[in-house]
């Protein structure tokens, strides 16, 4: 029987061979690795943490690429998983003093249930789309109010404070992970692992099978493949990272306050993979840590522009980058613009050739 | 009897925000999530109207608001929202980002404090077991009169008829010559202008701040997703399920808590009865949506 699961998983996540479209996904890994790897020896130690904090946020930038980009489904409030996450992470460390890894275990396992029961009453029930997203945003509503106001265990609106770093023993040797330094390689190696892992699943069959979902989920049904079940799959899956997100956020600030759930935030999320493109892997993570270390410096000038920015940016994007921004497009429209400039006599001749005849 | 008139105050402001919502979404296969920003609209432009005119130009803001809203509401349709005809899915991303920036710029330009707005006339009216708020009699009043309007011009008249053929198959009613067009956008005015008076209404009995809409927004969803899309009785009914559920335990537990409750319930509701306790016209249109 386990032999037939095993085979059954095998089959799922075989990958191709390797070819020529793997090698610029691999070089970009590798040179992610090897940035992330050499710059906490050159960065002072506030630049080292702002960078940090935004690469959390990339974490929750791939989780929600998994979700929206991977698995065509909207949600508003996919920020709910985060906080859950962190307000995990928090009581368990704070409230009940348990080691940081059962706190994170607390936080992703929250997450998950909470995300496996929304999923299974609305995905199995057949809401997408619209549905689905409404109804997220008033989950994230509803547990911002929540967190406000059950103050006996969440703190109320100044949330938890003092939240102890990560740290765990392997063995009899402890691993400190709250150094500036330190923080930084576990944000790192969990953001870089969950790149490759899910850059492998979406090579896989599976990534296949999610992408005839996100296209066209009757044919996808049609061809035998229980569409909900996978979708609900995923969306756990993408809760749980996010989770793992908030739990890293909560853990390297060291607060956890009830603006985890704030809508803005969300709006965001989905912000960064519109830019960075929809399903592709690399793009959202980037989106995400260039747009929040530009927030922090917008916010160190105006607090209020920043949402201004945010819906303006969000409005452009929609109405005219539906496919997000790519460095290729970008090069492409550049040499154009160059070549019209160099070459502008000769298309005026033309033209008046042509009106001529 | 107090109880049962705080729940129908409750349902019928809620039932006017959902109606507007309802028939654009089940019309156009939008769902416009700037929708609660137009009830701020309508509150904001009755604390405009009494700080220049005093407490008695609240009967003034009672026709000036829709109108404003209306006209806000055509230029939100003109300028954004036919540009994404053929998207669905994106007219979501966008109303959500003008709803941000709405909020955002109604801060910078009246402040973050609370506007000051006055219940026109005050004073309470004996009921059986006790006395209630003699505006809220008023508000529960217009209401009513608004939605029993609505239901006659949807179910009278010959405009309607032309709004509910264009819910149920869009494609054929342009086939027989209706400009679903022309009434997309109609009907995306009348819901502004909806909205915008129920913000007039609720502000005197609300604290009137930017974000006094996102509140009504999710609720308003909910109503009409248990209601049944696009159709009119589907969210009368929503509202006074979701507007009594609501009442009856904010008696009971805290007020979060309570909402917390009603999000449960709809959930639960929505995975047994996807298409709504009354369905709407659009019987093609289920929870997947048309895009």
């Amino acid at each position: 029987m386990s032999g037939k699961h095993a085979g059954c998983l095998r089959l799922w996540f075989s990958q191709p061979l390797l070819g020529p479209r793997d090698v610029s996904p691999l070089l970009m890994w590798s040179v992610a690795v090897a940035a992330m790897a050499v710059v906490p020896f050159f960065a002072g130690p506030w630049l080292l943490s702002t960078v940090r904090d935004a690469l959390v946020m990339g974490i929750l930038a791939l989780s929600y690429d998994l979700l929206w980009g991977r698995a065509g489904v909207l949600t508003l409030g996919h920020t709910t998983f985060l906080g859950l996450g962190a307000y995990g992470f928090a009581i368990a460390t704070v409230q009940f003093g348990q080691a940081s890894l059962t706190g994170l275990a607390v936080g992703v396992l929250c997450a998950g249930a909470v995300a496996a029961a929304i999923g299974y009453f609305l995905l199995f029930a057949g809401a997408r789309l619209h549905f689905f997203a409404i109804i997220s945003l008033a989950v994230l509503i509803v547990a911002q109010q929540l967190a406000v106001s059950w103050q006996s265990i969440t703190g109320g609106d100044t949330g938890i404070l003092g939240i102890p770093g990560l740290s765990f023993g392997v063995g009899s040797h402890t691993f400190d992970m709250r150094g500036p330094r330190a923080s930084w390689y576990s944000v790192a190696v969990v953001l870089l692992a969950a790149t490759a892992l899910i850059g492998l699943v979406c090579r896989s069959r599976y990534g296949k099978v999610l992408d005839a979902i996100a296209t066209n989920e009757w044919r996808a049904k049609a061809c035998g493949y229980h569409t909900s079940f996978h979708l609900l799959l995923v969306f756990v899956a993408s809760a749980a990272l996010a989770a793992i997100a908030g739990a890293l956020m909560a853990a390297c600030s060291g607060v956890v306050a009830p603006d985890v759930f704030s809508p803005l935030l969300a709006t965001e999320v989905i912000l960064w993979v519109a830019i960075g493109g929809r399903g592709r892997i690399g793009g959202p993570v980037i989106a995400a840590v260039v747009l929040t270390l530009l927030r922090q410096a917008v916010s160190s000038y105006s607090t209020d522009g920043w949402p201004l920015i945010l819906g303006g940016l969000f409005l452009a994007c929609v109405l005219f980058m539906p496919n997000g921004l790519r460095l290729h497009d970008l090069l492409e429209a550049a040499r154009r613009a160059g070549r019209a400039v160099w070459i502008r006599p000769l298309v005026h001749r033309a033209g008046h050739a042509r009106e001529e005849r | 009897m107090i109880g049962i008139l705080n729940i129908s105050s409750y349902t019928c402001v809620l039932a006017m925000i959902a109606l507007g919502l309802a028939v654009v979404f089940g019309m156009m296969d939008i769902v416009n999530l700037a929708h609660a920003e137009w009830v701020t609209i309508g509150a904001y432009a009755l604390a405009v109207a009494q700080a220049v005119g005093g407490k008695e130009a609240f009967w003034l803001a009672l026709l000036v608001a829709p109108a404003v809203g209306a006209v806000l509401g055509w230029c939100l349709e003109r300028f954004i929202i036919r540009l994404l005809y053929d998207r669905p899915l994106d007219t979501l991303l966008a109303t959500y980002a003008v709803s941000l920036i709405l909020q955002k710029a109604l801060e910078l330009v009246f402040g973050t404090q609370p506007m000051l707005v006055y219940a026109p006339f005050s004073g309470a009216v004996p009921v059986p077991g006790g006395s209630y708020p003699a505006y809220r009699i008023f508000v529960i009043g217009v209401a009513l009169t608004v939605t029993a309007g609505c239901w006659l011009l949807f179910a009278r008249t010959r405009f309607g008829t032309q709004l509910r053929a264009v819910i149920q198959h869009p494609a054929m009613a342009e086939a027989t010559g209706i400009d679903t067009r022309r009434l997309n956008r109609i009907a995306f005015c009348g819901g502004a202008a909806l909205a915008s008076l129920a913000g007039v209404l609720v502000a005197p009995m609300v604290s009137v701040e930017s974000h006094l809409g996102v509140s009504y927004l999710a609720k308003a969803f909910f109503v009409i997703v248990l209601g049944g899309i696009g159709s009119i009785a589907g969210s009368i009914l929503g509202s006074a399920v979701i507007g009594t559920a609501e009442t009856l335990l904010s008696y009971r537990v805290d007020p979060s808590l309570a909402s917390a409750v009603v999000l449960v319930l709809s959930i639960v509701v929505i995975r047994f009865r996807p298409q709504g306790l009354i369905p709407g016209f659009s019987a093609a249109h289920q929870l997947l949506g048309k895009g």
